[in-house]
This record gives structure tokens, sequence and C-alpha cells, in this order.
């Protein structure tokens, strides 16, 4: 009840804070794609670069988040804000995203590509018409689990100045205020759940008629 | 770049921060062993496997909760320190173990549970020797996943009092000094290094021959 | 036609050369089945013919052009390749999959339904049913006639096809390949046909030919590989039943005695008309049912009687038909003697004796190898 009278009386803050997280996850979630999406191809198609790319991958998300905005933050051309948060997220959605788009790639079966090469099908027609939509399930597991994951760490962007539903969590611990916790927890939740479903959603409508 | 102010976070600051720190996550870790192993085999036992997908939804649900939020969530219950700042990393780190203990159980070949059972196994024996370590691999796998994430996310502890080296990060932050940052994060990532090497050797000797 | 020249090949990281000097020649509209050990480098020659492999020396021909000439994509539209894991596209319908080569060379959407619909039903699948079916719901020798009719989509003039139906079970099997020479019969492509089965290849094969660690060991029709088979190695091949086996090859009619047909005026000179003829056999034209009554030379000489050959209508064979079925017809008829029929009229009879006499030639032939 305290909570929806304390959002009730905040509307105004709690609008913009989460416009500006949903705007933050969608601009890091179209750059990751993009950038990833192709970093993946490259590496499925040139072996030898895949180990490396994807060691360097698995170190990054290692680094606590809070860590990454930081050192992002210290840097002059980036800064306190949305850069920084911007940049360090997208260094994160590389582990999860290009992992997914390698293993789809790879975990198409050899023989159908043999049977399309032997077809007389051009690399570049197997690329489109084989392997990535055979690895759209990956692909989408991929995409699925790094929304969920960019909406949560955006809320730590707050710490450098970024006014988003982090905000809410911060100050709800600075004055011990349980009801701006949950308030943005919750909503930090919901936009990660919708984002999921509708790309549940998509997944379903791109891939038809598989096992 | 101030080498100075970099060493002097290094060797000056980091040090009682490491300890707590680690403190931190070998009580997380133990105690989310301690809930999530049996969890996730009771959850593939025959008479509560209708249970598994319940549990599995909320634990999934509870994963779209941010860690910052998750962190602070015990505040009101334990006031600052180090309890809810365990407790609520523990609830975090739940659910890599218990699905991929799910995963690991439930992915051995029907046919090889058949045949132990056909040999005269009792569901004990079927669980003890045939389950239970074909399934180490995956569920290792989800030991890992989930304590190279609780290294990262245990900074956060120091947002409501739970010490680590998040007090050393934050400070730099603060400050708005790399080299604190810097550090910190060397540190942890080391942490988050000798932790997964670690369960890596243990993985060698608790995984069955044939597999590794 | 295919033609191999003097072709090698040696892969990279290999030391041994997994093709050696191999030179043969694939007539328009044969089947040549290529049979050898696992390893002994049929899938790489068949997949330099489509350049999926290149060779490191030795050129190949394709209706009398250097492939090596070829845009290799384009190449490889016009020939049509069948593998033994047929690799469909599991996101595509069953007619998205056989279109796919039509596609790539862009005819119209109305001629290649008419042609999809037109390849399933010579495949002996049912349009109707499987068209829009994904391939995961059909069964595997289902699968496989996809297979075969996505490779005949564009009518290509030749066919590679790589143990095709080495993943059916037995009975499938059989069954594809007798499916699968009914179709040559009408289309009539150059076919390379690896297995390694001989018996397979004994069937399928206008031409054998027989590898061996990367070298073509015999190039011959079925009937001259199994009766003179260059050495142990193809003898080995050909495993120990090769007499029966090549009972199987031979025509009935190769073994029978012809026989002439006599009047009963001419039957108290009938041995002088039998030398005159140079036939063996006599018989006299039965009246409305009754059997055909026939004489041999040898037993007329003795004095002894016509003999009829009993139960009309059943004791007779095709004389195409492989002398293993007048052997068999022999055993359930408990008879030493069946007729031929020629376009159903009687030409002569084969004998126990006959048989027992061409396969003591084979053993001849064995022993001589
Ligand atoms: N891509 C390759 N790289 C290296 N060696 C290969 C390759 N493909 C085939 N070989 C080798 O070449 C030989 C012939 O192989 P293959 O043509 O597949 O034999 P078959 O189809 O008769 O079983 C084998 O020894 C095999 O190991
Ligand atoms: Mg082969």
């Amino acid at each position: 009840m305290q909570v929806i009278r304390f959002i009730i009386s905040n509307q105004q803050r709690i609008l913009e804070y989460t416009l500006n997280h949903f705007s933050l996850v969608i601009t890091v979630m179209l750059f990751s794609l993009v950038l990833w999406f192709l970093t993946g191809l490259l590496i499925s198609r040139y072996q030898r670069i895949a180990e490396p790319v994807l060691s360097f991958s698995n170190i990054l998300f290692c680094i606590p988040s809070i860590s990454l905005y930081g050192l992002f933050m210290t840097l002059p051309q980036l800064g306190l804000g949305r850069r920084s948060a911007a940049l360090a997220l997208i260094m994160y959605a590389m582990m999860p995203l290009v992992r997914n788009v390698y293993r789809g790639v790879k975990s198409v079966d050899p023989w159908v590509i043999e049977a399309g090469r032997g077809m007389g099908m051009s690399w570049r027609q197997i690329l489109l018409e084989i392997q990535i939509p055979l690895a759209l399930p990956v692909v989408f597991a991929g995409i699925r689990v790094t929304v969920v994951l960019i909406t949560g760490m955006a809320t730590v962007a707050t710490y450098i100045g970024e006014r988003n539903l982090g905000r809410l969590i911060q100050h709800g611990i600075a004055r011990s205020d349980y009801n701006m916790i949950i308030t943005g927890a919750v909503i930090v939740s919901i936009i990660a759940v919708l984002l999921d479903y509708i790309l549940g959603l998509l997944e379903k409508r791109l891939t038809p008629g598989r096992v | 770049m101030n080498v100075e102010r970099f060493l002097v976070a290094l060797i000056d600051r980091s040090p009682p921060h490491v300890l707590e720190h680690l403190q931190l996550v070998g009580v997380v870790l133990f105690f989310t062993v301690l809930i999530a192993f049996p969890l996730g085999v009771m959850l593939t036992r025959p008479r509560f496997r209708k249970y598994a997908g319940r549990v599995m939804f909320f634990l999934n649900a509870g994963q779209t909760i941010p860690p910052l939020a998750v962190i602070s969530i015990f505040m009101p219950v334990f006031g600052l320190g180090f309890r809810p700042a365990a407790v609520a990393l523990i609830i975090y780190s739940l659910l890599p173990i218990v699905r991929n203990t799910i995963a690991g159980i439930l992915g051995v070949p029907e046919e090889v549970r058949q045949a132990a059972r056909g040999m005269g196994m009792n569901q004990w024996e079927l669980f003890y020797q045939v389950e239970l370590p074909l399934s180490v691999p995956v569920i290792m796998a989800g030991l890992k996943t989930s304590s190279v994430l609780l290294v990262g996310t245990a900074t956060l502890a120091s947002l409501v009092g739970g010490g680590g080296m998040g007090r050393v990060i934050f400070a730099g932050i603060d400050m708005f000094w790399p080299e604190f940052i810097l550090a910190g994060t060397l540190i942890v990532g080391a942490m988050a290094v000798v932790i997964d090497r670690g369960l890596t050797l243990l993985e060698l000797f608790l995984i069955p021959r044939h597999l590794k | 036609m295919i033609q191999l020249i003097d072709v090698n090949k040696t892969f990279l990281n290999s030391p041994v050369p997994a093709v050696r000097g191999v030179s043969m020649e694939v007539k328009d509209g044969e089947i040549c089945a290529m049979v050898g050990p696992s390893g002994c480098g049929k899938t790489t020659i068949l997949r330099m013919i489509n350049r999926l492999e290149e060779p490191s020396s030795g050129t190949i021909m394709v209706g009398g052009r250097d492939i090596q000439q070829e845009d290799p994509d384009r190449l490889r539209r016009g020939i049509g390749y069948v593998i033994q894991q047929i690799g469909l596209l599991p996101h595509r319908t069953i007619g998205e999959n056989v279109s796919l080569v039509p596609r790539l060379l862009r005819w119209s959407e109305q001629k290649i339904k008419s042609r999809v619909i037109n390849l399933l039903e010579m495949v002996g699948l049912d349009p109707g049913q499987v068209y829009e079916k994904f391939p995961h719901q059909l069964s595997g020798g289902q699968m496989q006639r996809v297979g075969v009719a996505r490779a005949l989509a564009a009518d290509p003039p030749i066919l590679l096809m790589d143990e095709p139906f080495g993943a059916v079970d037995p009975i499938v099997r059989n069954r594809l390949q007798e499916e699968f020479l009914n179709l040559q019969q009408q289309v009539k492509k150059t076919v390379c046909f690896v297995t390694h089965d001989i018996n397979e290849a004994i069937k399928m094969g206008d031409r054998i030919a027989v590898l061996n660690e990367g070298r073509l060991v015999q190039y011959n029709s079925p009937l001259e590989v199994l009766s003179h088979p260059v050495n142990d190695f193809v003898v080995n091949i050909l495993g120990e039943d090769r007499g029966v086996k090549l009972l199987n090859l031979t025509r009935a009619e190769a073994l029978m005695s012809e026989a002439v047909l006599l009047q009963e005026s001419q039957m108290d000179r009938a041995v002088q008309v039998l030398q005159e003829s140079g036939k063996t056999v006599g018989f006299i034209k039965p009246n409305g049912n009754e059997s055909i009554k026939y004489f041999t030379l040898e037993n007329i000489k003795k004095g002894m009687p016509v003999k009829e050959i009993l139960e009309k209508g059943t004791c007779f064979i095709d004389g195409f038909q492989p002398v293993k079925t007048a052997l068999e017809t022999m055993m359930k008829r408990n008879s030493d003697v069946v007729g031929i029929l020629k376009e159903d009229r009687f030409v002569g009879i084969i004998t126990w004796q006959d048989i027992k006499k061409h396969i003591s030639t084979i053993r001849e032939h064995e022993n001589e190898c």
C-alpha cells in the first residue's frame, strides 16, 4: 500500500527514471546486437581467432559491473553518465551474445551445409539461408539472457550519475526507505520480464516448424 | 594515472577488504551449495518432480530482480552489515546451481537408468552410483558460473555495510580515482580466476575418469 | 560423360595420398558403382567431381569440359548430389527443400511448383501429403526419397550418390534400390554411386569400380568383375558366395539348350532334324491345354521316350530372369528341368546339369586367380 502511495506521489520522477532505464537498455541492446552478432559470425568463420575472442569476453564478464562503470567514468572522453554506462553494458553483453552466436552457428549439422555446398549454394547463401536461420534458437536464448542481465545491471549505473531506476534503490538504501527499493526493483523486473516475453514471441514468429 | 596512489590502494587499503570479501564469498558459497544441491536433487526425485517447474519459475523470476535490489532487500530485516548482504547473495546464487543440478541428473540417459534398475539397484544406489557421478560435470559448471558471478556481485555488499572489495572500488568512484577502481578490480578478477581454477581442480577430482 | 584422367589427391594434413592415379570414364546414362573398403577414397573421388575437393593433380572432365575451368557453384548446380546423411534443411518444408536448386537457378514459381510435384511423385511420395511437411516429420526412407528428388530437381545430367541408402534398414534399402533403378530407366542419368556393399554395387552398377587404398583396382561390368576378378583383393571383396552372385547375374537364356519345334510327321527322323538344325532339344506342339512334350538329342539316341514338361505354366521362367531363379524353380517344383519362355513362347530348357557345369567353370576361374 505504502509502495503504491509512494509511486503515486512520485509519478513524475519514476516515469523519468523508467524511461531513462528503458532507453539505456534499448540503446545497449541495439548496439550490442549489431556488434556482437557480427563478431560471432566472424569468429565462427575464422576459427583461429575464436578462442582468444571468447576468452576475452569471458574475462570481461568476470569484472564486477561497478568496476567497468567506474573505469570508463574516469576516462575524459566518457565521463559520468550515459556514455560510460552504455559502453560498460555493451562490454558485458559481449560474452552471452558472441558465445551464443558462435555456438549456434557451430551447432548447425555439418551435413546440411555439405548438402547445401553440393547443390551449389554460395557461402553467402549458406550463411543467410542455412547457418543464421538454424542458429536462431540459440542466438535468441543468448539475447534473452542478455536483456535480463543488462536490465538488472543498468541499475548500478546510478552510481556514476545515470538517472535511472537504480537511483530509487540507491536513495532507498541511503535513507533506509524500503518503499523506494521495492518500487525500483519491481519496475526493473517488470521491464526485464516484458522484454524477455516480447523476445520470446518474436522468436516463435521467426523460427517456424522446428522440432 | 598515479602509480603511488595505485600502490596505496593495492597494498595499504585492500588487504583487510580482501579478507572480508573472501569471507563473504566463502560463507555464501557454503550455504548456497548446502541449500541448492539438496533442493536440486530433491526436485528430480519422482515424488517431487512435478514441483520442479514451479520452483524453477520462481528462481528464474528471482533472477530478473536487479542485483542491486536483491542486496538491499534484507536491510529492513537484518539492518546494515554482513548478514543482509550474505543472505541476499545466497538467494542470488541459488539459481545456477539448482538449475544445473536438475539438468545434470535429468540428463542421465534413460537407458542407463533402466539398465541400473535392471541390475537391481535401489533408488539410493541408482542416485549415488549412477546419476550423481554422471551429472558432476553439469553440476560443477553451475557451481562455477554461480561462484564467478558471486565474486563480482559481492562488491555491491559494501553498499549495505557488508564490507568487501566494494569498499575500495566505491571509494575510487566517489573520489574519481581510477587507481582505486583498477586495484580493486584486479583483485576481484584475481579472486574470480583463483576460485574458478580451484573449482576446476575439484572437478577433476570428482568427475568419473571416462568423462574427462 | 565423366572422365577422370590420372587423378591424384593428397590432403594437406595427411602423409598418404587418398586417391592415386585414378583414370576412368563413366558413360552417359550409365551407373558406375564405386565400391571398396572404408577409407579407400570413394567419397574423395566423388567430391572432386563436383569440386567440393580439388585434385592435387590430374584432370576431371564433365560433359567434355574440364571442370577446373568452371565456376564451382555453377558446376554444382548442374550436378545432383545425394549423401547418406541427406542434409535436408530442417527449417524448410519438403517442397522448399526439393525446389532449392531450381530457385538458385531462378526458375519461375509456376515451373518450380509443377516440377516439385512431378518429382515427388516420381520418387514415390504423395505430394499432397508431404509437400508442406518438415523433414523431421518423415521416416528415414521418405527423407532419402526427398534427397533423391532434390538432387534431380533441376534435371542435371549427372548424379553423384554417396552411400545414399546406407542409413536405412535392409527392407527399405531394397525398395529404394529397386525404385531408383526404375527411375533411372526413365531419366537415364549418368550416375556415380558410391557404396561399401558389394551386393549393392552388383545390383546398381552397369559397371563396377573397385577401389583399394586410393587406387582403381578393377573397372568392369558386374558380370566381368564376378567372373574375372583381377586379383585376390577383388576376390575377397566379392566374398565366398561369388558363384551364387554370378548365378544372379547370368540370364537363364545364356545357359539354356535351345529347342526346335518338330511336326508329328518328323518324329521318326527326329535325330536327323535336330542335327540339321544344330539344336539339342526338340518339342512337339501341344494340343490345347496339354503339356509340352520335349526330348533331348542324347535321350532319343539311346531310344528313351519323349518327356512331358509337367504342370504347364508353373515350370517355366522367362529367359531374361537370372539362373538363380531357374534354380529356385527347380527346387520348388522338385524337377531337374525348367522350360524357358521368350515373349510367352517356349524356346528351350535349362537343366540342373547345365547349372552345375556353369558353377564348375566359375570354380575353375576362381582357382586360376
Ligand atoms: N578432409 C580430409 N582431410 C584429411 N584427410 C582426409 C579428408 N577427407 C578424407 N581424408 C582421408 O582420405 C582417405 C579417403 O577418405 P574417403 O574418400 O572419405 O574414403 P571412403 O569414402 O572410401 O570411405 C581416408 O584415409 C581419409 O582419412
Ligand atoms: Mg565415404
